[in-house]
Protein backbone atom coordinates (compact mmCIF):
# COMPACT_ATOMS: atom_id res chain seq x y z
CA UNK A 1 0.00 0.00 0.00
CA UNK A 2 1.83 3.21 -0.65
CA UNK A 3 1.84 5.99 1.89
CA UNK A 4 2.88 3.05 4.41
CA UNK A 5 6.64 3.43 5.10
CA UNK A 6 7.52 3.85 8.31
CA UNK A 7 8.51 7.20 9.42
CA UNK A 8 11.98 6.85 12.13
CA UNK A 9 15.07 7.59 12.68
CA UNK A 10 16.67 5.17 9.99
CA UNK A 11 14.41 5.93 7.22
CA UNK A 12 13.01 10.02 7.87
CA UNK A 13 11.06 11.54 5.61
CA UNK A 14 11.01 15.32 4.86
CA UNK A 15 8.89 18.50 4.63
CA UNK A 16 9.69 21.11 2.35
CA UNK A 17 7.68 25.15 2.93
CA UNK A 18 7.33 27.47 -0.06
CA UNK A 19 6.82 30.63 1.76
CA UNK A 20 5.39 33.52 -0.33
CA UNK A 21 7.33 36.90 0.60
CA UNK A 22 5.85 38.72 -2.48
CA UNK A 23 4.49 42.34 -2.09
CA UNK A 24 1.21 41.56 -2.67
CA UNK A 25 1.15 39.57 0.99
CA UNK A 26 1.48 43.17 2.44
CA UNK A 27 -2.55 43.27 1.64
CA UNK A 28 -4.42 42.88 4.79
CA UNK A 29 -5.68 39.64 5.59
CA UNK A 30 -9.85 39.13 5.68
CA UNK A 31 -12.39 40.69 6.92
CA UNK A 32 -12.41 39.26 10.02
CA UNK A 33 -8.89 40.19 10.80
CA UNK A 34 -8.33 43.02 8.73
CA UNK A 35 -5.71 44.29 10.86
CA UNK A 36 -3.12 41.87 10.07
CA UNK A 37 -1.42 41.52 7.06
CA UNK A 38 -1.30 37.93 4.99
CA UNK A 39 2.69 38.33 5.60
CA UNK A 40 2.10 38.36 9.36
CA UNK A 41 -0.49 34.93 9.05
CA UNK A 42 2.67 33.59 6.92
CA UNK A 43 5.18 34.15 9.50
CA UNK A 44 2.69 32.66 12.01
CA UNK A 45 1.66 29.52 9.99
CA UNK A 46 5.41 28.92 9.43
CA UNK A 47 6.32 28.92 13.01
CA UNK A 48 3.68 27.29 13.99
CA UNK A 49 4.14 24.50 11.26
CA UNK A 50 7.90 24.18 12.82
CA UNK A 51 6.87 24.51 16.25
CA UNK A 52 4.46 21.39 15.99
CA UNK A 53 6.59 19.31 13.91
CA UNK A 54 9.49 20.20 16.38
CA UNK A 55 7.26 19.08 19.42
CA UNK A 56 5.81 15.78 17.33
CA UNK A 57 9.30 14.71 17.00
CA UNK A 58 10.44 15.76 20.81
CA UNK A 59 10.91 13.33 23.57
CA UNK A 60 12.23 13.70 27.25
CA UNK A 61 15.85 13.13 25.84
CA UNK A 62 16.02 15.35 22.85
CA UNK A 63 14.18 15.73 19.38
CA UNK A 64 14.17 12.81 16.98
CA UNK A 65 14.71 12.85 13.65
CA UNK A 66 11.89 11.61 11.86
CA UNK A 67 12.10 14.45 9.33
CA UNK A 68 14.42 16.63 7.45
CA UNK A 69 12.92 20.36 6.71
CA UNK A 70 13.79 23.38 4.52
CA UNK A 71 12.16 26.42 3.95
CA UNK A 72 12.40 27.87 1.02
CA UNK A 73 11.05 32.20 0.32
CA UNK A 74 9.94 33.36 -2.56
CA UNK A 75 9.56 37.27 -3.22
CA UNK A 76 12.39 39.63 -4.32
CA UNK A 77 14.85 36.29 -4.31
CA UNK A 78 14.03 32.33 -4.50
CA UNK A 79 16.10 31.39 -1.49
CA UNK A 80 16.37 29.08 1.45
CA UNK A 81 14.34 31.08 4.08
CA UNK A 82 15.86 29.76 7.65
CA UNK A 83 17.08 32.97 10.06
CA UNK A 84 20.10 32.21 12.05
CA UNK A 85 22.74 29.51 12.35
CA UNK A 86 19.93 27.63 9.80
CA UNK A 87 20.49 30.78 6.78
CA UNK A 88 20.86 29.30 3.30
CA UNK A 89 20.48 25.93 3.97
CA UNK A 90 18.50 23.82 1.74
CA UNK A 91 17.01 21.03 4.51
CA UNK A 92 18.22 20.32 7.82
CA UNK A 93 17.30 18.09 10.32
CA UNK A 94 14.16 18.59 12.69
CA UNK A 95 16.81 18.62 16.10
CA UNK A 96 18.81 21.41 14.44
CA UNK A 97 15.49 23.53 14.04
CA UNK A 98 13.86 22.76 17.27
CA UNK A 99 17.41 23.74 19.06
CA UNK A 100 18.10 26.91 16.95
CA UNK A 101 15.23 29.25 16.49
CA UNK A 102 16.20 32.75 15.80
CA UNK A 103 14.58 33.67 19.37
CA UNK A 104 12.41 32.32 21.47
CA UNK A 105 9.30 34.56 22.89
CA UNK A 106 7.24 34.41 26.44
CA UNK A 107 3.41 34.10 24.65
CA UNK A 108 0.31 33.24 26.91
CA UNK A 109 -1.58 29.84 26.27
CA UNK A 110 -4.75 28.83 27.44
CA UNK A 111 -4.66 25.14 29.17
CA UNK A 112 -7.61 23.01 30.05
CA UNK A 113 -6.76 23.09 33.77
CA UNK A 114 -8.68 19.81 34.31
CA UNK A 115 -12.06 21.12 35.72
CA UNK A 116 -13.81 22.25 32.99
CA UNK A 117 -12.31 25.40 33.04
CA UNK A 118 -9.08 27.38 31.31
CA UNK A 119 -6.05 28.74 32.75
CA UNK A 120 -3.83 31.10 31.13
CA UNK A 121 0.46 29.62 31.40
CA UNK A 122 3.23 31.13 29.97
CA UNK A 123 4.94 28.70 27.65
CA UNK A 124 8.21 29.86 25.42
CA UNK A 125 7.32 30.19 21.72
CA UNK A 126 10.00 29.60 19.32
CA UNK A 127 9.99 31.97 16.14
CA UNK A 128 12.70 30.84 12.79
CA UNK A 129 10.38 33.55 10.63
CA UNK A 130 9.68 36.82 10.42
CA UNK A 131 6.81 38.68 8.01
CA UNK A 132 8.22 39.71 5.02
CA UNK A 133 6.51 41.10 1.98
CA UNK A 134 8.84 42.25 -0.95
CA UNK A 135 9.01 41.72 -5.05
CA UNK A 136 6.74 39.87 -7.13
CA UNK A 137 5.85 36.29 -6.64
CA UNK A 138 7.89 33.70 -8.86
CA UNK A 139 6.01 30.63 -7.38
CA UNK A 140 7.06 28.58 -10.70
CA UNK A 141 10.71 29.14 -9.76
CA UNK A 142 10.16 28.18 -6.29
CA UNK A 143 8.79 24.96 -7.24
CA UNK A 144 11.72 24.60 -9.63
CA UNK A 145 13.80 25.01 -6.52
CA UNK A 146 12.13 22.40 -4.67
CA UNK A 147 11.93 19.67 -7.21
CA UNK A 148 16.25 20.55 -7.52
CA UNK A 149 15.96 20.25 -3.60
CA UNK A 150 14.25 17.02 -3.19
CA UNK A 151 15.73 15.33 -6.45
CA UNK A 152 19.03 15.37 -4.20
CA UNK A 153 17.24 14.15 -1.01
CA UNK A 154 15.28 11.22 -3.00
CA UNK A 155 18.79 10.26 -4.42
CA UNK A 156 19.70 9.27 -1.05
CA UNK A 157 16.23 8.23 0.52
CA UNK A 158 14.68 6.17 -1.92
CA UNK A 159 12.66 3.92 0.26
CA UNK A 160 11.11 6.71 2.70
CA UNK A 161 7.44 8.25 3.04
CA UNK A 162 7.40 10.39 0.09
CA UNK A 163 8.15 14.37 0.77
CA UNK A 164 5.49 16.69 2.21
CA UNK A 165 5.34 19.98 0.50
CA UNK A 166 3.70 22.57 2.11
CA UNK A 167 3.30 25.75 -0.35
CA UNK A 168 2.05 28.90 1.51
CA UNK A 169 0.51 31.71 -0.50
CA UNK A 170 -1.92 33.96 -1.07
CA UNK A 171 -1.62 32.22 -5.21
CA UNK A 172 -1.40 35.13 -7.42
CA UNK A 173 1.95 34.02 -9.30
CA UNK A 174 3.62 36.49 -11.44
CA UNK A 175 6.27 33.99 -13.39
CA UNK A 176 3.03 32.52 -15.39
CA UNK A 177 1.58 29.41 -14.71
CA UNK A 178 2.50 27.15 -12.16
CA UNK A 179 0.80 23.65 -13.15
CA UNK A 180 3.97 22.54 -15.23
CA UNK A 181 6.45 22.84 -12.37
CA UNK A 182 3.82 21.76 -9.78
CA UNK A 183 3.05 18.46 -11.89
CA UNK A 184 6.44 17.70 -11.97
CA UNK A 185 7.31 18.11 -8.52
CA UNK A 186 3.98 15.39 -7.57
CA UNK A 187 5.77 13.16 -10.15
CA UNK A 188 9.01 12.76 -8.13
CA UNK A 189 8.58 9.67 -5.73
CA UNK A 190 10.20 6.59 -3.58
CA UNK A 191 9.19 3.37 -4.06
CA UNK A 192 6.50 4.49 -1.25
CA UNK A 193 4.53 6.75 -3.25
CA UNK A 194 4.87 9.91 -5.32
CA UNK A 195 5.83 13.44 -3.56
CA UNK A 196 2.92 15.38 -1.96
CA UNK A 197 2.23 18.78 -2.73
CA UNK A 198 -0.13 20.16 0.44
CA UNK A 199 -1.55 24.31 -0.34
CA UNK A 200 -2.49 27.27 2.07
CA UNK A 201 -4.37 30.00 0.08
CA UNK A 202 -4.39 33.28 2.20
CA UNK A 203 -6.94 35.91 0.57
CA UNK A 204 -7.57 39.19 1.16
CA UNK A 205 -11.31 38.82 0.57
CA UNK A 206 -13.39 37.83 4.14
CA UNK A 207 -14.12 34.57 2.93
CA UNK A 208 -14.93 31.58 5.46
CA UNK A 209 -12.30 29.10 5.75
CA UNK A 210 -12.52 26.04 3.57
CA UNK A 211 -10.33 23.13 5.27
CA UNK A 212 -9.40 19.70 3.33
CA UNK A 213 -11.97 20.22 0.59
CA UNK A 214 -13.18 17.58 -2.03
CA UNK A 215 -13.78 19.84 -4.71
CA UNK A 216 -12.57 23.61 -5.58
CA UNK A 217 -16.75 25.22 -4.70
CA UNK A 218 -17.17 27.72 -2.52
CA UNK A 219 -13.63 29.24 -3.48
CA UNK A 220 -13.78 32.62 -4.02
CA UNK A 221 -11.13 33.34 -6.69
CA UNK A 222 -9.54 31.77 -9.60
CA UNK A 223 -5.99 32.12 -7.99
CA UNK A 224 -7.60 29.57 -4.81
CA UNK A 225 -8.70 26.87 -7.54
CA UNK A 226 -5.77 26.91 -9.59
CA UNK A 227 -4.11 25.81 -6.00
CA UNK A 228 -6.79 23.71 -5.30
CA UNK A 229 -6.47 21.83 -8.49
CA UNK A 230 -2.11 21.71 -7.91
CA UNK A 231 -3.19 19.97 -4.57
CA UNK A 232 -2.44 16.76 -3.82
CA UNK A 233 -4.81 13.90 -2.08
CA UNK A 234 -4.53 13.24 1.00
CA UNK A 235 -3.84 10.01 1.85
CA UNK A 236 -5.61 6.92 3.12
CA UNK A 237 -3.78 7.50 6.63
CA UNK A 238 -4.13 11.12 6.56
CA UNK A 239 -7.77 10.82 5.85
CA UNK A 240 -8.02 8.21 8.77
CA UNK A 241 -7.13 10.25 11.39
CA UNK A 242 -7.87 13.31 9.90
CA UNK A 243 -11.71 11.84 10.22
CA UNK A 244 -10.95 10.55 14.11
CA UNK A 245 -9.81 14.39 14.18
CA UNK A 246 -13.60 15.71 13.31
CA UNK A 247 -12.79 16.79 9.71
CA UNK A 248 -15.33 15.70 7.07
CA UNK A 249 -12.70 14.52 4.57
CA UNK A 250 -13.77 11.94 1.66
CA UNK A 251 -11.43 9.80 -0.62
CA UNK A 252 -11.30 12.94 -3.18
CA UNK A 253 -9.95 15.65 0.14
CA UNK A 254 -7.12 17.47 -1.09
CA UNK A 255 -4.56 19.07 0.68
CA UNK A 256 -5.50 22.01 0.32
CA UNK A 257 -6.89 25.04 2.81
CA UNK A 258 -8.10 28.50 2.15
CA UNK A 259 -7.51 31.63 4.69
CA UNK A 260 -6.71 28.59 7.57
CA UNK A 261 -3.44 26.93 8.60
CA UNK A 262 -2.59 23.25 8.41
CA UNK A 263 -1.14 22.26 11.33
CA UNK A 264 -3.40 19.53 11.50
CA UNK A 265 -1.24 17.96 8.99
CA UNK A 266 1.79 17.23 11.30
CA UNK A 267 -1.39 15.08 13.34
CA UNK A 268 -2.37 13.43 10.36
CA UNK A 269 1.77 11.51 9.82
CA UNK A 270 1.91 8.52 11.62
CA UNK A 271 5.18 8.17 13.82
CA UNK A 272 3.80 5.76 16.41
CA UNK A 273 0.83 5.23 18.93
CA UNK A 274 -1.28 8.76 19.30
CA UNK A 275 -3.66 8.25 22.20
CA UNK A 276 -7.85 9.31 20.97
CA UNK A 277 -7.39 11.85 23.94
CA UNK A 278 -4.30 13.32 23.16
CA UNK A 279 -4.90 17.13 21.78
CA UNK B 1 -9.52 -32.91 46.75
CA UNK B 2 -7.56 -30.92 49.56
CA UNK B 3 -8.04 -26.96 49.23
CA UNK B 4 -5.74 -24.86 47.84
CA UNK B 5 -4.63 -22.13 50.07
CA UNK B 6 -1.72 -20.47 48.50
CA UNK B 7 -0.79 -19.32 45.14
CA UNK B 8 2.33 -21.45 43.84
CA UNK B 9 3.31 -18.83 40.15
CA UNK B 10 6.38 -18.49 38.17
CA UNK B 11 6.50 -15.13 35.86
CA UNK B 12 8.90 -14.68 33.37
CA UNK B 13 9.19 -11.08 31.78
CA UNK B 14 10.44 -10.98 27.94
CA UNK B 15 10.72 -7.56 25.90
CA UNK B 16 12.15 -6.26 23.22
CA UNK B 17 12.42 -2.11 21.92
CA UNK B 18 11.22 -1.60 18.63
CA UNK B 19 13.62 -1.98 16.23
CA UNK B 20 15.74 0.79 15.62
CA UNK B 21 15.41 2.22 18.92
CA UNK B 22 18.01 1.86 21.74
CA UNK B 23 17.25 -0.04 24.72
CA UNK B 24 17.21 2.82 27.17
CA UNK B 25 14.43 4.23 24.36
CA UNK B 26 11.77 1.19 25.40
CA UNK B 27 8.44 2.84 26.58
CA UNK B 28 6.70 -0.51 27.72
CA UNK B 29 7.04 -1.90 31.81
CA UNK B 30 5.88 -4.35 33.41
CA UNK B 31 5.48 -6.37 36.89
CA UNK B 32 7.04 -7.84 38.55
CA UNK B 33 10.29 -6.95 36.88
CA UNK B 34 11.96 -9.87 37.51
CA UNK B 35 11.76 -13.55 36.66
CA UNK B 36 10.80 -15.19 39.74
CA UNK B 37 8.75 -17.31 42.00
CA UNK B 38 5.74 -16.21 43.61
CA UNK B 39 3.60 -17.80 46.46
CA UNK B 40 0.51 -15.79 48.52
CA UNK B 41 -2.89 -15.80 48.55
CA UNK B 42 -3.43 -12.16 46.68
CA UNK B 43 -0.73 -12.10 43.81
CA UNK B 44 -0.86 -8.96 41.26
CA UNK B 45 1.13 -8.90 37.81
CA UNK B 46 0.99 -5.79 35.07
CA UNK B 47 2.02 -5.03 31.66
CA UNK B 48 1.74 -1.30 30.29
CA UNK B 49 2.23 0.69 27.07
CA UNK B 50 3.96 4.35 27.33
CA UNK B 51 2.59 5.66 24.10
CA UNK B 52 5.16 6.99 21.53
CA UNK B 53 4.18 9.83 20.12
CA UNK B 54 3.76 11.62 24.34
CA UNK B 55 7.16 12.06 26.18
CA UNK B 56 8.30 10.69 29.44
CA UNK B 57 5.79 8.12 28.71
CA UNK B 58 7.80 5.67 29.96
CA UNK B 59 8.06 6.95 33.30
CA UNK B 60 4.19 6.46 33.52
CA UNK B 61 4.03 3.34 31.94
CA UNK B 62 6.61 2.21 34.50
CA UNK B 63 4.22 4.14 37.71
CA UNK B 64 1.02 2.13 36.53
CA UNK B 65 2.65 -0.87 36.79
CA UNK B 66 4.35 -0.35 40.12
CA UNK B 67 0.71 1.02 41.50
CA UNK B 68 -0.91 -1.89 40.38
CA UNK B 69 1.97 -3.98 41.14
CA UNK B 70 1.98 -2.70 45.30
CA UNK B 71 -2.06 -3.09 45.53
CA UNK B 72 -3.68 0.44 44.20
CA UNK B 73 -6.41 0.99 41.09
CA UNK B 74 -8.66 -0.67 43.47
CA UNK B 75 -12.15 0.25 41.88
CA UNK B 76 -13.98 2.24 44.54
CA UNK B 77 -9.97 3.98 45.11
CA UNK B 78 -8.91 4.43 41.29
CA UNK B 79 -9.53 8.16 41.25
CA UNK B 80 -6.71 8.42 43.97
CA UNK B 81 -4.95 6.26 42.49
CA UNK B 82 -5.04 8.25 39.28
CA UNK B 83 -4.90 11.67 41.35
CA UNK B 84 -1.28 10.56 42.99
CA UNK B 85 0.40 9.31 39.77
CA UNK B 86 -0.27 12.46 38.16
CA UNK B 87 1.28 13.88 41.05
CA UNK B 88 3.80 12.00 41.16
CA UNK B 89 4.54 12.13 37.50
CA UNK B 90 4.40 16.07 37.39
CA UNK B 91 6.98 16.17 40.45
CA UNK B 92 9.53 14.27 38.50
CA UNK B 93 9.07 16.09 34.99
CA UNK B 94 9.27 19.59 36.87
CA UNK B 95 12.13 18.50 38.51
CA UNK B 96 14.76 19.60 36.19
CA UNK B 97 14.72 22.48 33.55
CA UNK B 98 13.90 21.47 30.07
CA UNK B 99 13.94 22.95 26.59
CA UNK B 100 11.36 24.68 24.87
CA UNK B 101 10.32 21.82 23.13
CA UNK B 102 10.16 18.90 26.05
CA UNK B 103 8.64 21.46 28.26
CA UNK B 104 5.59 21.90 25.44
CA UNK B 105 5.10 18.47 24.84
CA UNK B 106 5.26 17.78 28.55
CA UNK B 107 2.25 20.25 29.18
CA UNK B 108 0.10 17.60 26.88
CA UNK B 109 0.82 15.14 29.59
CA UNK B 110 2.02 11.62 29.31
CA UNK B 111 -0.01 8.32 28.02
CA UNK B 112 0.34 4.45 28.76
CA UNK B 113 -2.14 1.78 28.11
CA UNK B 114 -2.06 -0.89 30.91
CA UNK B 115 -3.44 -4.56 31.84
CA UNK B 116 -3.71 -5.52 35.22
CA UNK B 117 -4.00 -8.81 36.72
CA UNK B 118 -4.56 -10.07 40.21
CA UNK B 119 -4.72 -14.16 41.26
CA UNK B 120 -6.84 -14.99 44.57
CA UNK B 121 -6.27 -18.01 46.43
CA UNK B 122 -9.91 -17.97 48.63
CA UNK B 123 -9.92 -19.16 51.80
CA UNK B 124 -12.55 -22.06 50.40
CA UNK B 125 -10.26 -23.28 48.32
CA UNK B 126 -11.46 -21.45 45.19
CA UNK B 127 -9.15 -19.99 42.68
CA UNK B 128 -9.65 -16.82 41.03
CA UNK B 129 -8.47 -14.05 38.84
CA UNK B 130 -9.54 -10.49 38.27
CA UNK B 131 -8.61 -7.92 35.52
CA UNK B 132 -8.24 -4.17 34.91
CA UNK B 133 -7.38 -3.37 31.10
CA UNK B 134 -7.35 0.44 29.95
CA UNK B 135 -6.47 0.70 26.45
CA UNK B 136 -4.68 -2.33 23.77
CA UNK B 137 -2.55 -4.03 26.22
CA UNK B 138 -4.00 -7.24 26.59
CA UNK B 139 -4.19 -11.09 28.42
CA UNK B 140 -4.51 -14.33 27.43
CA UNK B 141 -5.43 -17.52 30.04
CA UNK B 142 -4.48 -20.65 28.04
CA UNK B 143 -5.65 -23.60 29.88
CA UNK B 144 -4.82 -27.80 28.41
CA UNK B 145 -3.49 -26.25 25.23
CA UNK B 146 -6.95 -24.28 24.69
CA UNK B 147 -7.29 -20.26 25.01
CA UNK B 148 -10.07 -19.90 27.42
CA UNK B 149 -9.87 -15.57 28.03
CA UNK B 150 -9.23 -12.54 25.89
CA UNK B 151 -9.26 -9.63 27.35
CA UNK B 152 -9.89 -6.65 26.57
CA UNK B 153 -9.91 -7.24 22.95
CA UNK B 154 -12.08 -8.90 20.83
CA UNK B 155 -10.72 -8.74 17.31
CA UNK B 156 -8.25 -7.84 15.80
CA UNK B 157 -10.28 -4.72 14.78
CA UNK B 158 -9.86 -3.66 18.12
CA UNK B 159 -6.26 -2.26 17.26
CA UNK B 160 -5.84 1.00 15.93
CA UNK B 161 -3.50 3.68 16.36
CA UNK B 162 -5.73 5.56 18.89
CA UNK B 163 -6.25 4.09 21.91
CA UNK B 164 -7.63 6.10 24.72
CA UNK B 165 -5.46 6.33 27.36
CA UNK B 166 -4.21 6.60 30.73
CA UNK B 167 -3.14 10.05 30.71
CA UNK B 168 -1.32 12.14 33.54
CA UNK B 169 -3.10 15.25 32.04
CA UNK B 170 -5.99 15.67 34.74
CA UNK B 171 -8.01 17.36 31.31
CA UNK B 172 -7.52 14.58 29.65
CA UNK B 173 -9.16 11.73 31.21
CA UNK B 174 -12.81 12.53 31.08
CA UNK B 175 -13.94 9.12 29.41
CA UNK B 176 -11.47 6.90 31.29
CA UNK B 177 -14.92 5.52 33.53
CA UNK B 178 -16.30 3.92 30.21
CA UNK B 179 -12.85 3.08 28.96
CA UNK B 180 -11.64 1.12 31.88
CA UNK B 181 -12.83 -2.23 31.47
CA UNK B 182 -12.56 -4.86 34.44
CA UNK B 183 -13.49 -8.73 33.80
CA UNK B 184 -12.92 -11.44 36.58
CA UNK B 185 -13.24 -15.48 36.37
CA UNK B 186 -11.88 -18.69 37.54
CA UNK B 187 -8.18 -19.91 37.40
CA UNK B 188 -6.79 -23.28 38.10
CA UNK B 189 -2.91 -25.21 38.88
CA UNK B 190 -1.53 -25.62 34.99
CA UNK B 191 -3.40 -22.34 33.89
CA UNK B 192 -0.71 -19.87 32.34
CA UNK B 193 -1.77 -16.29 31.54
CA UNK B 194 0.25 -13.75 29.38
CA UNK B 195 0.22 -10.23 29.82
CA UNK B 196 1.37 -8.35 26.12
CA UNK B 197 1.42 -4.96 25.08
CA UNK B 198 -0.50 -4.52 22.21
CA UNK B 199 1.75 -5.18 19.11
CA UNK B 200 1.94 -8.74 20.19
CA UNK B 201 -1.72 -8.70 21.17
CA UNK B 202 -2.02 -8.08 18.06
CA UNK B 203 0.05 -10.62 16.28
CA UNK B 204 -1.59 -13.12 19.13
CA UNK B 205 -5.24 -12.48 17.80
CA UNK B 206 -4.58 -12.03 14.53
CA UNK B 207 -2.87 -15.65 14.19
CA UNK B 208 -5.61 -17.31 16.39
CA UNK B 209 -8.42 -15.66 13.77
CA UNK B 210 -6.09 -17.39 11.44
CA UNK B 211 -6.80 -20.97 13.30
CA UNK B 212 -3.13 -21.52 15.00
CA UNK B 213 -2.46 -21.40 18.48
CA UNK B 214 -0.23 -18.60 19.49
CA UNK B 215 0.64 -19.68 22.78
CA UNK B 216 2.48 -22.54 21.37
CA UNK B 217 4.76 -19.84 20.40
CA UNK B 218 4.97 -18.51 23.56
CA UNK B 219 5.86 -21.51 24.87
CA UNK B 220 8.55 -21.99 22.87
CA UNK B 221 10.23 -19.01 23.58
CA UNK B 222 9.28 -18.68 27.28
CA UNK B 223 10.81 -22.56 27.51
CA UNK B 224 14.34 -21.20 26.65
CA UNK B 225 16.56 -19.79 29.56
CA UNK B 226 17.61 -16.44 28.08
CA UNK B 227 15.97 -14.30 25.96
CA UNK B 228 17.69 -15.16 22.93
CA UNK B 229 15.15 -17.13 21.22
CA UNK B 230 12.66 -14.42 22.21
CA UNK B 231 14.57 -11.92 19.93
CA UNK B 232 15.12 -14.05 17.51
CA UNK B 233 11.34 -14.95 16.98
CA UNK B 234 10.70 -10.82 17.48
CA UNK B 235 13.17 -9.95 14.44
CA UNK B 236 11.60 -13.11 12.30
CA UNK B 237 7.73 -11.78 12.97
CA UNK B 238 8.89 -8.19 12.06
CA UNK B 239 11.25 -9.26 9.06
CA UNK B 240 8.01 -10.88 7.21
CA UNK B 241 5.83 -7.93 8.30
CA UNK B 242 3.41 -10.24 10.75
CA UNK B 243 4.48 -7.94 13.86
CA UNK B 244 4.15 -4.23 13.61
CA UNK B 245 7.54 -2.50 14.72
CA UNK B 246 7.10 -0.96 18.40
CA UNK B 247 7.77 -2.39 22.11
CA UNK B 248 6.74 -5.31 22.73
CA UNK B 249 6.08 -7.12 26.03
CA UNK B 250 5.30 -10.55 27.24
CA UNK B 251 5.27 -11.67 31.01
CA UNK B 252 4.08 -14.80 31.34
CA UNK B 253 2.54 -16.18 34.70
CA UNK B 254 2.35 -20.29 35.31
CA UNK B 255 0.30 -21.46 38.38
CA UNK B 256 2.20 -24.62 39.35
CA UNK B 257 1.24 -26.95 42.15
CA UNK B 258 4.26 -26.06 43.97
CA UNK B 259 7.45 -24.00 43.42
CA UNK B 260 9.34 -25.47 40.99
CA UNK B 261 13.22 -25.76 40.86
CA UNK B 262 15.24 -24.10 37.53
CA UNK B 263 14.96 -20.25 37.00
CA UNK B 264 17.10 -18.51 34.83
CA UNK B 265 18.01 -14.90 34.77
CA UNK B 266 15.80 -11.93 33.06
CA UNK B 267 18.35 -11.33 30.16
CA UNK B 268 18.11 -7.92 28.84
CA UNK B 269 18.12 -7.52 24.76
Amino acid sequence: MPYSAEISRTNPSCFLFLIDQSGSMDDPFGAAEANRKKADLVADAINRLLQNLVIKCAKEEGIRDYFYVGVIGYGDKVKPALAGALADRELVLISEVGNTPARVEQRMKKVEDGAGGLIEQPIRFPVWFDPMAHGATPMCQALVMAHDVLSKWLAQHPDSFPPIVINITDGEATDGNPTAAATALRKLSTSDGNVLLFNICLSSKGASPIEFPEDAEGLPDEYAKLMFDLSSMLTTTMRTIAQQEGYEASEESRGFVFNADMVSVIKFLDIGTRPSNLR
Amino acid sequence: MTAISQLHVTTRPLWAPKAGNRVEEYEDAYWPERWLRRRGNRLRFAVADGATETSFSALWAQQWVQCYGVGGCAPTRFDDSLAQEQAQWLQTVRSKPLPWYAEEKALSGAYAALIGLELLATRDGRLLWQALALGDCCLAQVRHNELITFFPAGNTTYFTNSPYLLSSNPARNHELPSALKRREGTTAVGDTFYLMSDALAHWFLGAYEAKVQPWRAFERVTASPNARRFHAWIDDLRATHLLRNDDVTLLEIKLRKEEDEGLGSTSRP
